[in-house]
């Protein structure tokens, strides 16, 4: 795969770059983020190329806001992609099928998938540290909590007795994490208003 | 070939390179995306499937009970590339496909199931094929495409999987799922054109099953090292290789 990423730029400035005419600075934060979305995606739904459809619908969604001066860009764009990706997936499981809007307002191609991409996807999925990319925009509590809750899947009990606090405070910090992951969208939603 | 993810980054580069239109000069009916591969064998993981609604947490649980909203055929939104109805290729080809559809051909409440938009499929237009020991399948038409969704309740087993006309025609489109419940058995699911009356699944050592079509789809349980499915098909003979899940 090509690495076209630019590592020492901050990924909101490449988006505010890419807004002002560098599409490649929005292809760089995709380089840099795919994996991860991908990911996280591919351990969550039945079927891989399923993955791909979300990963590419949400990707889309980002590029629709860069191209819209109207509305704010994401504070934090990795945190941002992991919110979109999973508001798409609940959605999907809701409509039976998965949104295209962001992609159709593109004109994007559809992308054909074969079955060693479908192999890559699955290889993807088991050698990402998801966790490790998250730390990276989220406090170590609420990353904890979210790590228990989203993750492992354990019960609010089972969390607040590992991790030595009261039920009441694992749901502020699985909230206030999954706030964050969402803030850029109401963040968005704000602009337009 | 670059990877996909290369492919993608690509289509997005040209999507990020492309002059700004207003939204509403906006096309409303490219395809969306992924295009799903025929033959499909994929492993279901529906348990996986509902601990992504799990994970979800409860208004995403909440939402899932609400089901998907088209309980009978359903015009497209604008913007959407949801068939309408089958196309004539695939009325032409499949029985279950002409005939009335009724109330049982529903996909029931609840089922973890999330389709591609690239296929257009119509889970309104959906046609239930009714196997033994419970096995049933949906037969759903797109556009320009057709989807076959599997469900072994019993075993708590199924999947679905895509492909284009081309391979549905052909007789190509098949799933293989498997089961906690069932670990040395796969749930085989396949969809035929008009005209093939049984199917046979080829085991090693030169041993074959044979399964019977009911309207255009035949559902079986088979060996996990099941090899090929063959059959005769309007254009001649046809074989399914690597069905079983072993061989994934």
């Amino acid at each position: 795969m090509r690495d076209h990423s630019t590592p020492t730029a901050d990924d909101r400035d490449l988006l505010q770059r890419a807004r002002d005419g560098r599409a490649e600075c929005f292809e760089a934060v995709y380089r840099r983020h795919n994996r991860v979305v991908l990911a996280f995606l591919a351990r969550r739904v039945a079927q891989p190329e399923l993955a791909a459809d979300l990963l590419a619908e949400t990707f889309a969604a980002l590029l629709v806001v860069v191209r819209d001066p109207a509305r704010r860009l994401p504070e934090t764009p990795a945190a941002w992609l992991i919110g979109t990706a999973r508001h798409l997936l609940i959605d999907s499981y809701r409509r039976g099928q998965v949104e295209a809007a962001a992609r159709t307002q593109l004109a994007m191609q559809p992308l054909v998938l074969e079955d060693s991409d479908l192999r890559r996807i699955d290889e993807i999925s088991a050698e990402t540290d998801i966790l490790e990319e998250l730390a990276r925009v989220l406090p170590a509590d609420q990353l904890a909590a979210l790590r228990a809750r989203v993750f492992d899947e354990a019960d609010y009990p089972a969390i607040a007795e590992r991790l030595r606090c009261s039920e009441a405070v694992v749901r502020k910090r699985v909230s206030r994490a999954l706030r964050t992951l969402r803030t850029t969208t109401a963040t968005e939603a704000e602009g337009n208003a | 070939m670059p990877d996909f993810l290369d492919r993608l980054g690509d289509e997005l580069l040209r999507a990020a390179q492309a002059p700004r239109i207003a939204p509403a000069a906006a096309p409303i009916t490219p395809a969306p995306v992924i295009r799903l591969r025929g033959p499909a064998r994929r492993r279901p993981r529906w348990l996986l499937g509902m601990l992504a609604l799990l994970i979800a947490g409860a208004a995403a649980a909440a939402i899932a009970t609400k089901g998907r909203p088209s309980p009978g055929p359903v015009p497209p939104k604008p913007g959407a590339t949801l068939a309408i109805e089958p196309e004539p290729a695939q009325l032409a080809a499949f029985a279950i496909l002409r005939r009335p559809r009724v109330a049982g051909d529903e996909i029931p409440e609840g089922m973890p199931l999330a389709l591609s938009g690239a296929s257009g499929a119509n889970l309104g237009l959906a046609r239930r094929a009714q196997g033994s020991d419970g096995a049933q399948a949906w037969v759903v038409p797109g556009r320009g495409s057709m989807c076959l969704i599997s469900a072994w309740p019993e075993r708590k087993g199924g999947g679905g999987a895509c492909g284009l006309d081309s391979s549905a025609l052909a007789g190509r489109l098949a799933v293989a799922s498997g089961s906690a419940q069932a670990p040395s058995r796969d749930f085989l699911a396949g969809l035929v054109p008009d005209g093939v009356a049984r199917v046979a699944v080829n085991l090693p050592g030169g041993h074959t099953i044979t399964a019977h079509v009911r309207e255009n789809v035949y559902l079986i349980a088979v060996p996990r090292d099941a090899q090929t499915v063959t059959f005769t098909g309007p254009r001649g003979p046809v074989t399914l290789k690597d069905v079983g899940l072993s061989g994934h």
